[in-house]
C-alpha cells in the first residue's frame, strides 16, 4: 500500500523537506546569466571596433570580478548597431530567495565588439531595450 | 545609469542597514540613511555617489543627499521591478566633504 512506505523511518522527514521544497521553487530566484547595462561605447580610429564601457560589483579578494561575460551580440543594420553583452554574476548563489542589499558603487570594466563594418556615423542602441548609447570618443574619457 | 529615476517615495528615515557583498556577506554597516521606494527602473551597480534632490514647485533643486545602495535579488537580475533605494542624508554629505558638495553648476 502507498500509505505504508509514510509509517517507515526516516521517510517522512525528506518527503516534507521536499514538499517544502517545491512549493517554495517558483518563487526563487535561479542563478541565471543577464543582457548588462552598458554605459557607453568608445569607437576604435578605424571604427570597427567598440569599446563597451560596464560596471560590474566589488572584484573579489584576489583581483577578479564575481560577474563573468558569457556572451555578446552584435546586429548591423545601414541606420544602426544593436549590441548587448550577457553577464553570468558567478558569486550569486544557485538558488536563492529573497533580496540582498549591497551598495551601488560600480567598477569599470571593458568588452571589445567586432563590427563587420566600421561604424560612420551609425547610431549604437542596446538590443534589449532598444535605447541609444552614448558614442564616446577616446579623447572624451581617461 | 544615464539620466534620472524619478519619482521615489522616501518612506522610513534614519535607518541603519547591513551591505552584504556579492557573495551574500557581510561587508558592512551604514547608519542614518533614508529608504526610498518605488517601481520600475531602478538604480544598479556605478549609481552610488549620484545626487539626490526633489524639484520645487518653483523650479528650484532641493539637494537632499547622495545614493548609496540598493536591495537587489541576490544574483544582481531583475532589479526593474521594485526598487529599494538608500541614501544618506545631505546633513550628513556635508559633514564629510563639506558644504561645497552641494552647490549645482548650471553652466
Amino acid at each position: 500500500m502507498p500509505i505504508a512506505i509514510f509509517k517507515k523511518p526516516g521517510v517522512v522527514l525528506p518527503l516534507v523537506l521536499l514538499l517544502i521544497f517545491a512549493v517554495l521553487l517558483p518563487t526563487a530566484h535561479v542563478r541565471k546569466p543577464h543582457w548588462q547595462w552598458i554605459g557607453y561605447v568608445t569607437p576604435s580610429p578605424d571604427g570597427r571596433t567598440l569599446t563597451a564601457k560596464l560596471m560590474f560589483g566589488e572584484p573579489k579578494a584576489d583581483g577578479t570580478f564575481c560577474e563573468q561575460v558569457t556572451d555578446m551580440e552584435v546586429r548591423e543594420s545601414a541606420s544602426q548597431v544593436a549590441i548587448g553583452i550577457q553577464v553570468l554574476n558567478t558569486c550569486a548563489p544557485l538558488v536563492s530567495w529573497g533580496r540582498t542589499t549591497t551598495t551601488d558603487i560600480g567598477y569599470p570594466f571593458d568588452v571589445n565588439l567586432h563590427l563587420r563594418a566600421p561604424l560612420t556615423g551609425r547610431t549604437v542602441v542596446d538590443k534589449e531595450t532598444g535605447q541609444p548609447i552614448e558614442i564616446a570618443q577616446p579623447s572624451d574619457r581617461s | 545609469m544615464l539620466g534620472q529615476i524619478c519619482n521615489w517615495k522616501v518612506s522610513d528615515l534614519g535607518w541603519k542597514v547591513d551591505m552584504n557583498d556579492q557573495e551574500g556577506n557581510f561587508a558592512g554597516t551604514v547608519r542614518w540613511v533614508h529608504r526610498g521606494t518605488k517601481k520600475g527602473v531602478c538604480s544598479i551597480g556605478g549609481d552610488s555617489g549620484a545626487p539626490i534632490y526633489t524639484v520645487r514647485s518653483d523650479g528650484a533643486v532641493t539637494a537632499k543627499g547622495i545614493h548609496s545602495g540598493s536591495d537587489a535579488n541576490p544574483d544582481g537580475t531583475e532589479r526593474s521591478t521594485d526598487c529599494v533605494s538608500y541614501f544618506t542624508d545631505i546633513f550628513d554629505v556635508n559633514n564629510a566633504f563639506g558644504e561645497k558638495i552641494a552647490k549645482w553648476n548650471f553652466s
